[in-house]
């Protein structure tokens, strides 16, 4: 039972690092490899705080959150401002990932490769689904507000966007910045749930799993990406996979998907009554030219 | 005499491992200035030809050169099996870059860890080669280096040669430009494509070879193939003198950072040095600001 | 006494790659005309589109819009200050609703902070429900409020277009660019453009440049027109000095007409 719950509260807390990417990737249209990385800063803040500040937990997670915010837009502003050219920000973030890595493990505070232990456990299935619920919720307006309008114009067709009045740069960054935030409370609730944590934790694998969560629940889908994130962490579980087999089997999906189903599990819809009732009608009225 | 002695040491290592870096960052910024998509499997195809090379030299007792071919050879055919696998379904309904770049990272994962599964994470090391040492103005230089730079700059100039003299290197120019007009112009792009995805795996099949030897063969080849796209980005994607120039200043500061401050920080440093010089530049340093046809 | 001028472009260049697209052209348009751009294929024209909507920076030569220089400035900046257009290859958003496309253009017009939007307070949705009412508006205008629902991509080309001619309006410009927005239709599309564009031109008080290869559309609407050929002016007038001008029938037909 207590390995059960285990399991959901960790699809809960992977599910708020899939919606920080989703608002980045689904629906602002721009490639990340290294958002493991803010979920690295957010858990080594928060972690940090209350283990040797005694800052209480729920405010050592919004600061940690914030940390990752805040160094998600350093490196956004030289990178996302050539024009056009996401690809100059997926490959810095990259590099990015490394760095936090490698100085993970240098510094003393943190303890190096070794990792962090002795984190207070906070974090249990009631609080990992309040915060699952809150986050959806601002992530939900977030979409839904102009803020949301511009970041889909600008995954849609950049230059349209532009002719629209929007700015490229601006929005970018903006869901950068939210999505860091996401990945960071995300890290926070992590550290003090398994009270150990550690570099490696946060490296490509974690970035990977998170990317194969956002397409394959669906670009354009804020439900999806958290389903999807929930299904990779308990199915691998049930069925003890060895975690390699697990990583080949998400490199094919994710060229299978690309190949034959862009739109993923949930693209451009939502997980609703409305949605599950249009299912039986909906015959292959699929959205899929990209 | 010491301090120079180590200068020296310290700028050909630095120059020989930049080559190896141009080699990879020349094959992937040929296929962005086509398709004008990150090609993130383009490091694992580094990888892949690194196993390559090992299996032709310890299986089939080849010397390094046919090993080297052989590694080519097998690299090129793997990237062009890339291509069509990946990357034609979405070229043929001219999908967004986004598109272009999950499935690269997804043929990423997918051949990456096939070869946790099925090799395993074991470290293989070349057998040994290019073993002595030059001695230049007292400072020893290790052959590898010397054999890595030459080699690098024939294969580099080789490609510049073709890209401005032949008939296809011209139509891959041309298609760099425009697609649509290369297509217009009778250029089958299937075909070219295939022809340029071969060449920028056989670069990273001789990149394979080379690291192997320097570092050993293991699937993730460290850090090392993800500095194919930082050179790129700090030469300027889609430019091919900027990856070659931009491998080469990545190597080079590497070096300089290894032995004058610390080796645990060194990609701390070459990502720092991405970020202020993208700060400066936006555009890397021979990046053109692309002016998108509308 | 001279009218306002709504666009001057003075001496502007710009080449590609060694390629001169636009040689030292300078053209006016005063506020509340309806200029005809027209010329060969290649001539330019989206070039000068591009150039006034910050699409390109100009290589010299200055851009005036309402009295101020706006050459290189980002687009954004210059759609800001009241300048729309069309696309010639059409460019919406086409995994998007109809609605949805209008809406977008909308964007800067709801009123409420990042913090509103995130609390989700009931001004946003008030506002929104606002945004929508008004795409609806001009959804109306252009006569595809029928197809809201519908995704922007399964549009047919008269459509789009239309759907393009909304989302410009609804960025509330002063100048308006056309590009090439009959291409594609039939007669009878043709027709009801000409009403649409002379309607827009009126109610909104706008000053409209059209780039054009349909010559009836053109004389239809254009009291006067300016005529590019390889990137500079060779003519200007009514339709009437044009059709008789040597310099245009020579480039239009070819060296011996």
């Amino acid at each position: 039972m207590g390995y059960a719950l285990g399991v959901l509260t960790l699809s809960c807390i992977q599910g708020i690092a899939a919606l920080g990417l989703a608002i980045f990737t689904g629906f602002t249209g721009q490639f990340s490899l290294g958002h493991a990385a803010f979920m690295g800063i957010g858990a080594y803040t928060a972690a940090l705080l209350t283990y040797f500040a005694g800052v209480p937990f729920v405010i050592a997670v919004v600061a940690g959150a914030l940390a990752a915010t805040v160094i998600s837009l350093v490196i956004g502003v030289p990178t996302l401002k050539a024009k056009l050219r996401s690809d100059y920000f997926a490959i810095a973030i990259m590099g990015f990932g490394e760095a936090v890595r490698v100085i993970l493990e240098n510094l003393q505070i943190t303890q190096g490769a070794r990792g962090l232990p002795g984190i207070t456990r906070y974090t249990n299935l009631p609080v990992a689904l309040l915060a699952l619920a809150i986050m959806a919720w601002l992530a939900r307006n977030f979409i839904l507000s102009k803020y949301g309008w511009r970041a889909i114009a600008v995954r849609e067709d950049p230059v349209a966007a532009e002719m629209m009045g929007i700015d490229l740069f601006r929005t970018k960054l903006l869901s950068l910045g939210a999505s860091a935030f996401f990945s960071g409370v995300a890290g926070g609730l992590l550290a003090h749930y398994l009270m150990f944590i550690q570099p490696v934790m946060f490296t490509n694998v974690q970035s990977t799993q998170l990317i194969a969560a956002v397409v394959a629940g669906g670009i354009g889908s804020l439900t999806g990406p958290v389903l999807a994130a929930a299904i990779f962490i308990i199915i691998p579980e049930l069925l003890r996979v060895a975690n390699m087999w697990r990583l080949v089997i998400y490199g094919l999906m994710l060229i299978l998907i690309m190949v034959f189903r862009p739109a993923g599990l949930m693209g451009y819809h939502e997980l609703s009554l409305e949605w599950l009732r249009g299912l039986g009608r909906r015959n292959r009225r699929l959205t899929t030219n990209a | 005499m010491g301090e120079l002695k180590v200068f020296l040491q310290t700028l050909i290592t630095g120059l020989a491992i930049g080559g190896v870096y141009a080699l990879m960052a020349v094959g992937y910024s040929l296929v962005f200035s086509i398709l004008n998509f990150s090609n993130f499997a383009h490091g694992v195809v580094i990888m892949l030809g690194a196993y390559f090379g090992y299996y032709m030299c310890t299986l089939f007792h080849l010397p390094i050169s046919l090993a080297t071919t052989g590694a080519m050879l097998g690299a090129g055919l793997l990237a062009i099996a890339n291509e069509k696998l990946a990357y034609r379904p979405l070229r043929l309904r001219s999908a967004v870059p986004l598109y272009f770049m999950i499935s690269a990272m997804g043929a990423s994962m997918f051949l990456e860890n096939m070869v946790y599964v099925t090799v395993g994470a074991h470290f293989f090391s070349y057998p040994e080669v290019f073993k002595g040492s030059l001695s230049i103005l007292h400072a020893k230089i290790g052959l590898l280096d010397v054999v890595a730079l030459c080699v690098s700059a024939v294969a580099i100039t080789g490609l510049t040669l073709f890209l401005n003299k032949a008939k296809l290197g011209i139509a891959i120019r041309a298609a760099s430009r425009d697609m649509t007009v290369a297509g217009a112009l009778g250029v089958n792009i299937d075909k070219l494509l295939s022809v340029v995805f071969f060449i920028a795996g056989a670069f990273a099949g001789i990149a394979g070879v080379f690291l192997g030897v320097k570092y050993m063969v293991y699937p993730t080849m460290g850090w090392i193939t993800n500095k194919a796209y930082i050179a790129a980005v700090i030469g300027g994607i889609g430019s091919l003198p900027g990856a070659v120039i931009g491998g080469i200043i990545l190597g080079v500061v590497e070096s300089f950072v290894a032995t004058y401050v610390s080796t645990a920080l060194r990609d701390v440093f070459s990502f720092s040095l991405l970020v202020v010089l993208l700060m400066v530049m936006p555009s890397g340093l021979l990046g053109k600001t692309l002016e998108e046809k509308v | 006494m001279r009218d306002t001028m709504m666009l001057e472009l003075r001496g502007v260049s710009k080449s590609f790659g060694g390629i001169k697209a636009i040689t030292d052209l300078s053209m006016e348009v005063a506020e509340g005309e309806i200029v005809g751009l027209i010329g060969p294929n290649g001539a330019g024209k989206t070039t000068v589109f591009n150039l006034v909507t910050g699409v390109y920076r100009p290589d010299s030569g200055e851009i005036v819009f309402r009295g101020e220089s706006v050459g290189g400035l980002p687009p954004h900046v210059i759609v800001s200050k009241g300048v729309a257009r069309t696309f010639q290859n059409i460019r919406l958003f086409n995994n998007l609703s109809v609605l949805d496309n209008v809406k977008i253009a909308l964007h800067s017009q709801p009123e409420y902070g990042l913090g509103a939007a995130l609390a989700g307070l009931g001004k946003v949705a008030i506002e929104n429900k606002r945004i929508v009412a008004k795409a609806r508006e001009f959804l109306d205008m252009v006569g595809l409020s029928d197809r809201a629902k519908l995704r922007a991509g399964a549009l047919p080309y008269g459509l789009a277009r239309r759907l393009e001619i909304a989302r410009a309006l609804a960025l509330n410009p002063r100048l308006l660019l056309l590009d090439e927005p009959a291409a594609g239709m039939n007669p009878d599309e043709i027709a009801d453009l000409k009403e649409l564009i002379l309607k827009i031109h009126k109610d909104f008080n706008l000053t409209i440049v059209l780039i054009e290869h349909r010559m009836d559309l053109v004389m239809a609407t254009c009291p006067r027109l300016v005529v590019l050929n390889f990137g500079t002016k060779i003519a200007e007038g009514s339709p009437e000095e044009i059709q008789t001008n040597p310099q245009v029938l020579q480039a239009y037909l070819g060296e011996d007409y």
